[in-house]
Parts: C-alpha cells; sequence; structure tokens
C-alpha cells in the first residue's frame, strides 16, 4: 500500500518539478550561484538578484523559460545587441499613449524606450510633480516603474548596478561594482591592487566564456571569481558566514510555492476522483500529496523566514503565502478532529488557487524578499499581531470554500439534512476559529500601535476594515443565535461575510490605499478581484433562487425534520 | 404603568434584533468612512464620521446594547459565563476609550541635540485674547475642524466684542497691498525670463515681502535715509563693513539684485551674479533692466509710498497640502463703530488697535510641561546596508527626573518607547537642516484608559473563547439529559430553543 502510494507521490513529485521545464543551455550557469551581491539592503546569491531584475524587467521570473542568470550574463557579455531586443514589460495602456508607444505590443526594446522623446518629458513631469510632494496617479507611478526597468537593464548590462565586490572602505557600508575596480575610480581606493584588478580580469574571463560557450574554463574562472570576491570580503573585514547563502540557493531552487500548489491541485483532483469513484487507493493517495504539498509550503515558510530574519508576513505576496498555509493548517486540524475529508478538499483547492495567485502575478505580488520599514521592525509584534490576524483570514478562507461546498449541496445536491446540517457546522467551526483569532489579532494591532505609535485605535482604515470584518461575522453569529439565520443562511453567510475579510486585507491596501499601513500598498488586480467577487454573488443569487424555488418555504422551514 | 415602560424599554434595549441591527448600522458608517478617506482625506473622515455626533450615538446606543443584554440574562446561569464575561469585556474597552478620550493627552516635543526640554505642545489650539488694562485675558479652545462663525463670550465689562469668523486647518497665505496712510513704501517687480514672468510686491519693512527668494536669485529692498547711507549701499555694501542690522545681505555666492529708495523718491538697484557685483544705477519705472543671470530681465511697474500688506489666508487646495501647512484662524474684533478683522497664523501674536484700545491675539497652541525633560545627546538613522533606506530612527537621551532626583541615559526608538511618570515618549520624526538631522522629535502621550481597554481586551477574548470552545464544559450536566442527533452536542442550549421553534411551526402548520 505504502509502495504504491509513494509511487503516486514520486511521479507527482516529479511532474511538479521544475527540471522538465528547463531549456537545454550551451552552458551551465550554476558554478556562479556561490557568488554574492548587494542589493535592495541586504547581500544575497546572484541568481537571486537576477530572478528578482527579471522579474522587474519583464514581469516573469523566466523570460521566454531561460534561466534568468543565463540572461543577465548574455547581457552583460553584449549590451548593444541585447539593447535592441524587446523584454522590456509596458503594457499599461494608458502610458502607452502617454508616450506614444505601440499599443498592441507588451514588450519594447531598452532602446527605444531610452530614445523615446515623450517618455524623457512625461519622465521629468513626473520628477518634478515628486519634487514638489504631490501625489502621483497610476500612469505616473508606471512611468517611474518603467524607468526603473530601463535602469534595471542598463544597470546590469553595462555593470554598474552589480555591487558583487565586498569593498566598503570609501564608499559607507555599500559594495562596489566592477566597473568602480577600473582603473581611475575612487570607490576601488586604497584595495589590494592584485585583488582589484583580478576580480577585473576573472570577471571578464567568466562573461567572455559564457558567450563563447567555453564550458569548463567558464566553471573554473567562476569558481575562481568565488574565491576572490571571498578574500576581498575578509579583507573588508566582512563575515559571509552570517548571511544564510545556502538557504536562499536551496529555496531558490525548490521553489516551495509554486510547488506546493501544484501538489494541492493534484491532492485536490485525486480526492474529488476518490470521492466519485469510492476508491481507497486514490483517496489515500490524495492525502499523501496533500500532506507533501504541506510539507513543502511548511518548508518554504521556514526558509523565507531564516532568510529574510523575521517573519515572513510583511506584505501582500508573503501574506497569500501565509494565510493559504493557515488554510490547510485548520482544514488539516478540523479534519482530523471531525475525520471529514470535504475539509482537506476544500483547503486543497482554496490554497491552490491563492498560490496560483501569488505565483503567478508577480508584477502584482512581488515576491522579493524585501527590508522592512523602521515601525515594522519588530520580530515579536510582527509575530503575535500580523501573523494572528492573518491566521483569522485563513479560517474564515476555510468557512469560505466549505461555504460554497454548503451551497453547492443545497443547490444541486441530494444530501440528506443531517449531511446538509454537518457541513453546516464545519462551516461554523472555522468561523468560530476565525472570530477569536481576528478579535485577538485585532486589539493586538491596537496594542502595538499604541506600543509604537502612542494611540490604542485611531480610526486608521485597516483598523477599520478589520473591525468591520469582524462586525460582519459577529452579524451572523447573533443572527444564528436569534434562529434568523438557519443553516442555509449560514452558508451564504460565510461566503457574503468573507468580502469584509477581502476589503480588509486586499481592498485597504490596493484599492483604497490610505492610511498608516501604507508599507503593504500596492496596485492592480482590481478588475480581476471584482470579476471574481461578482461571479461568486452570482453564484451565491443563482443557489439561493434554486433553493428556495425547490421549496418556497424552505427559507423558514428549511430544518424541520 | 411606569414599570411596564421601563421594562418595555429594557426589553428593547436588550433585544437581540437592536443589536444585529446596531452591528449592521456600525459596519456601514464605517465602511462609509473609510471611503471617505480615501477620497477626502482622513481629517474630514473623521469630522463627517468618526467623530461625529450621530456615530457617538451608535457607540452609544452599542453600549447600552451590550449592558441590557448582559443584565437581562439575571440571575445569571452557568452557561451565561462566556457571554457575560464577552460583553463585559466590550463595556469595558468602551469605558476605557472614554477615559482616554476625557483625559488623553497628545502631544510633540522636538528637542535639538545637546538641548534640554520639557515643553510638550499638545494638539489642541487657543486664541488668547487679552485687552491690558480692562482686565480682560480670556483662553479660548478653537478647534479647527469645526469651520463654523461664533462669538466669544468675554466678560460682562469687555470694552471689546470678539468673533471667530473662520478657522482654516491647513492654510495658505494670499497677500493684497493696500494703500494705507500708516504704511510703507512698496515696489511692484517684474521679472522675465526663460521660466516666463513673475510679479511680486516689495514692502519695506515686511517680514515676508521685504526679502524675496524668487528662483534664480535673492531680491532685497533697502531704504537709505540720507545721501551717505545710499552712497554707502551703492558703492560699498558688505556685511563686513557694517553693523547695521538694517541691511540684509544674501547668501554668499548667490545671484542677487538690491532694489534701493532714496530719498525724494528716487529709485536705484545693484546687481550680483553669483556672489560679485556686476551693474548698479538709477532705476526708472517702466524701463526694462538686464540682469545678467542667464536671459532675466526686470523692470519697476508700480512705486507707491504708503502700502500695507493685508494678508488674508485660503484652504490649500486638494492633493497640494504638506506637512507644514499652517492652520490660520480669522478673528473680526469690535468696538463701538470700528471692526478689525485680523488673521492669526498658528503660533503668531499681533497687537492691534481699535479706537486707541490696543487687544493682543495670540493663536497658539497648548504647552504642557513634563514632570522630567530630555537632553537629546544623540540622533541617529541607521540604514540597511547599501541603501539610503532607514532602518532605525534611534535618540540617545538624558532624562532628568528632578522629583526622584534621578539622572540616567536612555535611547528611545521606534518600537522602543520611554515610559515614566504616565508618559511615553515615542520616536516620532526629526528635522533636518541642509540634509544633516539635527532635531529629534517625539510623539507625547498620556493614556489614563489603557489599562482598562486592556484588561477589557483580555476579557473579551477570553469569553469569545469559553463562548465557543468552553460550551461543553459549562454545559455538561445539560447534554446528558439531549441526547440530540448526529453532531448537536455544540451549541446545545440555541440548537434547543431553534428546535422547540420549529416543532412550535410544525404544528402550527398542521392545525
Amino acid at each position: 500500500m505504502i509502495k504504491k502510494t509513494a509511487l503516486i507521490f514520486f511521479i507527482a513529485f516529479l511532474l511538479c518539478g521544475n527540471a522538465w521545464a528547463a531549456k537545454a543551455q550551451s552552458v551551465n550557469p550554476d558554478p556562479l550561484k556561490y557568488l554574492l551581491i548587494q542589493d535592495g539592503g541586504r547581500v544575497k546569491p546572484v541568481s537571486t538578484f537576477f530572478m528578482e531584475s527579471m522579474l522587474v524587467i519583464t514581469g516573469k521570473a523566466r523570460f521566454e523559460n531561460e534561466d534568468p542568470t543565463a540572461l543577465c550574463l548574455a547581457w552583460i557579455s553584449d549590451p548593444r545587441a541585447y539593447e535592441q531586443k524587446r523584454f522590456i514589460l509596458l503594457a499599461h495602456e494608458s502610458l502607452k499613449r502617454m508616450i506614444q508607444a505601440d499599443l498592441k505590443r507588451k514588450y519594447f526594446s531598452a532602446l527605444e524606450l531610452a530614445q523615446n522623446q515623450e517618455f524623457q518629458k512625461f519622465l521629468k513631469e513626473v520628477d518634478a510633480r515628486q519634487k514638489d510632494r504631490k501625489k502621483l496617479n497610476n500612469t505616473e507611478l508606471e512611468a517611474l516603474r518603467l524607468y526603473g526597468r530601463l535602469d534595471r537593464f542598463y544597470g546590469i548590462a553595462q555593470g554598474t548596478a552589480l555591487k558583487i565586490v565586498p569593498f566598503n572602505k570609501v564608499s559607507k557600508n555599500a559594495w562596489i561594482s566592477p566597473v568602480d575596480l577600473m582603473p581611475g575610480h575612487e570607490l576601488a581606493e586604497g584595495m589590494d591592487v592584485k585583488l582589484r584588478f583580478d576580480f577585473l580580469a576573472v570577471f571578464g574571463t567568466v562573461v567572455q566564456t559564457f558567450k563563447t560557450k567555453e564550458k569548463s574554463t567558464f566553471n573554473t574562472s567562476a569558481k575562481i571569481l568565488v574565491a576572490i570576491q571571498e578574500k576581498i570580503a575578509a579583507s573588508s573585514g566582512i563575515n559571509f558566514s552570517k548571511y544564510p547563502i545556502r538557504q536562499e540557493i536551496f529555496y531558490n531552487a525548490l521553489a516551495p510555492f509554486a510547488r506546493a500548489w501544484k501538489l494541492y491541485l493534484l491532492a485536490f483532483l485525486f480526492l474529488l476522483t476518490a470521492a466519485f469513484w469510492k476508491n481507497i487507493w486514490i483517496e489515500r493517495a490524495g492525502f499523501f500529496v496533500f500532506a507533501s504539498g504541506f510539507l513543502i509550503h511548511t518548508l518554504g515558510f521556514v526558509l523565507r523566514s531564516w532568510i529574510a530574519g523575521r517573519p515572513p508576513v510583511s506584505n501582500m505576496y508573503e501574506s497569500v503565502i501565509w494565510v493559504s498555509w493557515g488554510v490547510v493548517f485548520f482544514a488539516s486540524i478540523l479534519g482530523v478532529i471531525y475525520r471529514q475529508k470535504i475539509y482537506i478538499l476544500a483547503a486543497a483547492l482554496v490554497s491552490a488557487i491563492a498560490l496560483i495567485l501569488a505565483s503567478s502575478t508577480a508584477t502584482v505580488l512581488n515576491p522579493q524578499i524585501a527590508t522592512l520599514e523602521p515601525v515594522l521592525r519588530s520580530n515579536f509584534w510582527l509575530t503575535i499581531h500580523v501573523m494572528t490576524i492573518t491566521l483569522s483570514y485563513a479560517a474564515f478562507a476555510l468557512a469560505f470554500g466549505i461555504g460554497h461546498y454548503n451551497l453547492y449541496l443545497y443547490g444541486w445536491g441530494k444530501a440528506s439534512k443531517e449531511k446538509l446540517r454537518a457541513v453546516n457546522l464545519y462551516v461554523y467551526r472555522a468561523i468560530q476559529i476565525g472570530v477569536i483569532l481576528l478579535a485577538a489579532g485585532t486589539i493586538l494591532g491596537g496594542v502595538w500601535a499604541n506600543y509604537s505609535w502612542g494611540r490604542f485605535w485611531g480610526w486608521d482604515p485597516k483598523e477599520v476594515w478589520a473591525l468591520i470584518a469582524l462586525l460582519g461575522y459577529l452579524t451572523i453569529l447573533h443572527g444564528r443565535h436569534a434562529g434568523w439565520l438557519r443553516e442555509f443562511g449560514m452558508a451564504v453567510g460565510s461566503v457574503i461575510a468573507f468580502l469584509g475579510v477581502l476589503m480588509a486585507w486586499y481592498g485597504v491596501n490596493f484599492v483604497l490605499g490610505v492610511g498608516l499601513h501604507s508599507y503593504g500598498f500596492g496596485g492592480g488586480g482590481l478588475s480581476y478581484i471584482l470579476t471574481a467577487v461578482i461571479f461568486d454573488l452570482g453564484f451565491v443569487g443563482f443557489v439561493s433562487l434554486r433553493h428556495l424555488q425547490v421549496s418556497p418555504t424552505k427559507g423558514k422551514l428549511a430544518n424541520k425534520q | 404603568m411606569l414599570q411596564f415602560i421601563s421594562y418595555q424599554l429594557f426589553r428593547f434595549f436588550s433585544s437581540l434584533k437592536l443589536a444585529v441591527f446596531t452591528i449592521v448600522l456600525l459596519a456601514s458608517s464605517l465602511a462609509a468612512g473609510t471611503i471617505i478617506e480615501s477620497l477626502h482625506g482622513a481629517q474630514i473622515a473623521r469630522d463627517s464620521v468618526y467623530h461625529a455626533r450621530w456615530f457617538a450615538f451608535i457607540l452609544t446606543m452599542l453600549s447600552i446594547n451590550v449592558a441590557c443584554a448582559a443584565l437581562s440574562r439575571l440571575p445569571w446561569k452557568r452557561r451565561h459565563t462566556g457571554f457575560v464575561i464577552t460583553h463585559t469585556g466590550i463595556i469595558l474597552i468602551l469605558a476605557g476609550s472614554l477615559l482616554t478620550l476625557a483625559y488623553g493627552k497628545n502631544g510633540q516635543m522636538a528637542v535639538r541635540v545637546d538641548q534640554t526640554s520639557n515643553l510638550v505642545l499638545l494638539d489642541h489650539q487657543f486664541l488668547h485674547l487679552q485687552v491690558p488694562g480692562k482686565g480682560i485675558d480670556a483662553l479660548f479652545p478653537v478647534n479647527p475642524r469645526k469651520n463654523k462663525s461664533r462669538h466669544l463670550p468675554l466678560a460682562p465689562w469687555s470694552p471689546v466684542s470678539a468673533r471667530i469668523v473662520e478657522v482654516i486647518p491647513k492654510a495658505k497665505s494670499v497677500s493684497r497691498i493696500l494703500d494705507d496712510d500708516r504704511g510703507a513704501p512698496g515696489v511692484l517687480l517684474r521679472i522675465t525670463g526663460m521660466m516666463g514672468e513673475m510679479k511680486e510686491w516689495l514692502v519695506y519693512g515686511d517680514p515676508v515681502r521685504e526679502h524675496l527668494n524668487v528662483g534664480p536669485a535673492e531680491i532685497l529692498l533697502l531704504y537709505a535715509t540720507s545721501e551717505e547711507e545710499l552712497n554707502f549701499l551703492m558703492n560699498d555694501l558688505a556685511p563686513e563693513k557694517t553693523s547695521d542690522k538694517k541691511f540684509k545681505f544674501p547668501e554668499s555666492g548667490r545671484n542677487a539684485l538690491y532694489v534701493i529708495m532714496a530719498p525724494q523718491g528716487k529709485l536705484y538697484y545693484r546687481l550680483k551674479a553669483r556672489g560679485v557685483f556686476t551693474q548698479k544705477g538709477p532705476l526708472f519705472k517702466g524701463v526694462d533692466y538686464r540682469t545678467g543671470w542667464m536671459d532675466y530681465k526686470f523692470s519697476v511697474e508700480d512705486y507707491r509710498s504708503n502700502v500695507v500688506v493685508d494678508r488674508e489666508y485660503e484652504p490649500v487646495s486638494r492633493g497640494e497640502e504638506r506637512e507644514d501647512n499652517p492652520s490660520a484662524i480669522h478673528i473680526l474684533v469690535e468696538r463701538k463703530r470700528d471692526v478689525k478683522s485680523v488673521w492669526l497664523e498658528i503660533n503668531e501674536k499681533k497687537t492691534i488697535e481699535i479706537e486707541g484700545l490696543p487687544v493682543r491675539l495670540n493663536f497658539l497652541l497648548e504647552r504642557e510641561s513634563l514632570p522630567f525633560s530630555l537632553k537629546l545627546l544623540k540622533f541617529d538613522i541607521a540604514r540597511y546596508e547599501g541603501t539610503d533606506n532607514p532602518m532605525s530612527y534611534e535618540s540617545q537621551v538624558e532624562v532628568n527626573d528632578p522629583a526622584k532626583q534621578k539622572t540616567f541615559t536612555r535611547e528611545i526608538k521606534m518600537n522602543r518607547p520611554l515610559k515614566l511618570r504616565g508618559y511615553t515618549v515615542y520616536q516620532a520624526a526629526f528635522q533636518e537642516e541642509e540634509g544633516v538631522p539635527v532635531a529629534s522629535v517625539f510623539a507625547v502621550a498620556k493614556d489614563p484608559g489603557i489599562a482598562i481597554k486592556y484588561l477589557g481586551s483580555i476579557i473579551l477574548v477570553m469569553g469569545i473563547g469559553i463562548q465557543f470552545f468552553g460550551r461543553r464544559w459549562l454545559t455538561r450536566e445539560r447534554v446528558k439529559h439531549v441526547t440530540t442527533t448526529t453532531s448537536a452536542s455544540f451549541n446545545t442550549v440555541t440548537r434547543d430553543k431553534v428546535k422547540s421553534e420549529e416543532v412550535e411551526l410544525v404544528e402550527n402548520v398542521k392545525k
């Protein structure tokens, strides 16, 4: 039995890996993976930097399925050729109109953007507005982002953005780039001359041999480059061992969250199949795949905490990861207590959808491990406030998922009263967990705010929406207590009340965009979310109609026995 | 009868229907508040929702409802434990908030490096009105959000009456030039160049219009009372050659234009380009003069011997707001037939004369002296490696607590406030001059309600926990009797109630 399940699991795991997707490359840039770079306020492997840059510039971690490191090396080896290739993302309609760019295209070359007079002019205006401390609109923000992409591309291609030389004697605490090592540059003054020119020469060899596809020379020189980097660091008094580099390389290679959603989805399909066919083997395989998804998800979360040095719940991407983890976590506990597959089924789907969103919308949900604003730098409060409150979202998301199943049963299923009532209880349990966590989390937020800002409650939109979401669920609980909301009402309520959570979670940061929780602000995705919400409300409305039509008196007497 | 009415009232206030209604009402008002905030800013949202009377009414209704609901279950039984605890928690939180509202204090305190202070500027604004020698010395709180014209109640023996016409929370000044016998000379200057055209009045003796900073250069207005002084101004004029405070000097190395008013209504000018004197000569109305700074030219459009600057304020238009926009107040002071209109910026003092009687007006922030003082030893901004992004703001302070005769050094930074004698001092901001931080700004708060709020919070969460997960234990005895179907050991009480209602309904239908 174990063998059989293990086999299915093994095949699934293989399918989910990225190995099969890798394009055949003439030279594998792997030996460079221990080369470090200082970027965005921390030290990371160059592979992370190149992947993040790819996301910034093209909107995809793997543009045209190329390895990011390989592509960046290609840029460095031949900037002139690559500045004419079209890969810089520009999808914003009104910005395209503003700078008279081709409306049909999504990608533009660096050269054509750099030479676009309208873009230059518009940038100057935006810059002036920014200096006047005026609020920028979406088009203006997008212009700045586009400039950022262009700047990042040229920074990499010309080498100035590659802060891979750990010499910080002249520049305060900042590493320098190979360009700074060239003769006459001040930032490398005082550096050991041999190390300086060795680094420059070996870096040149690495780039050159990558271009000419001399595999063995590339491998050796890459290793030498890493060794020289370590020597320079030692001479500057920087200790590399304090950085969790191995963990990060492993994290990048594992791509845990992209793997987890595939496993969750697979588990969902297995369990669904098992539910129809009543096959115990498929069901067991489903549970096994689900558990391994959860394991990788957890591992990914732990690794990310380790790399970041803090609980990873500081932006939208990280909260989606954490909430989807919470969904699986609560579903597992409740599923074991009630011995119910429906928890696992719902959690697998909800979690998979959330993780797919997180993995595929990098321009909206930024997966980069970023530094924190000063006010957030408290692991204690991040853990107890942010993680508590977002865990409540997880419980509500689970209730939302099972609520849908419950509605489906009302609309189409031929389930017995007992079954309906039982599923309803599962929804209720999840809501209970959510309510207590949301109440505690909101209050803890007040305690933290009192501790760091000096006020317990200040009607900040994020606080207010957390309260509204809580009030929404309280309405349901009171309505249930009074007997106004029966089973069907609870099912509908669990779906509708989730809108409050959605607003507190996504809406405040991405739609309202005001208030003190500005560190999580972002933009984008509104039209998709709105469509999904309307579609979902349509579903609820349709089921309600159907439910009432089947038995006009059901609204009142649905539960008589 | 009375008993019946009060019973009915109590039933109404303790009803679940009212509870659900209030919760939904509260939630919708809050949602509206956040949308208003997104569209019109936090201040308007606060005024129209969170701090509005009707909102306080909803909260009051909620607390009455919560309290009555808890009392209506008297005498409490074991199964009410969670319910009563939860509702007690809510009432405590609301009570703590009331206490904060009534006695809480919030203010700011800026301390420069190496200096000591114990002075906190509170958020409350006041108008101080004095009529010296007439026994009038009154302080009126000003609420910049309540922009309503109101009469100021002064003592019955007051020789003047006063009215606040307008309060602008974020104001910018607009000035008009008026002819007035008591005024000073003024020159209307026109400057043209690549950036367009600009007209500005220079007014002698005016704190703002005597020394203007206009893009490429500084413009200074000087007044020579005698030929000797004119001679000095035209030929010498350097900071090191005079100690006379009436002469102002531009920043060294900048472009500057001096407009010099001489006796008999004559005008002269001197130009500086990058700190070096270039041209000079008499200045005639309506003639263009080259400046030598790129293609800029200037001319005098108007020259009047007696003008005053009438400064008014208007609200800053939306989207143009800045942190440092001052609040401004417009006051009318009246005596007999004479009415004086006065505009004051926050922290501004003015003395006006009305029918020969001086009236002192001061628009100020409430101040409070802390029972201890802080000396800022050092202010540091730690940054993430290799970037300009701040990691933390840290102030090293020396705290002097005279009551306890204690002096100690502490670090105040984000997420590490100083708590002393009921006050909490937080790192809030800093001030910089030429890119170097010179002062640390602390937020200071006193919140007497916080302990009650925390207690209420703990009780509330405990109550919810007991209600959800302690039911089984609390209603253990009852569960034994009720052998209900499938999964119904949860929430037995409600279930029973619902069920008995259902049975009734079914029976009714059968009938």
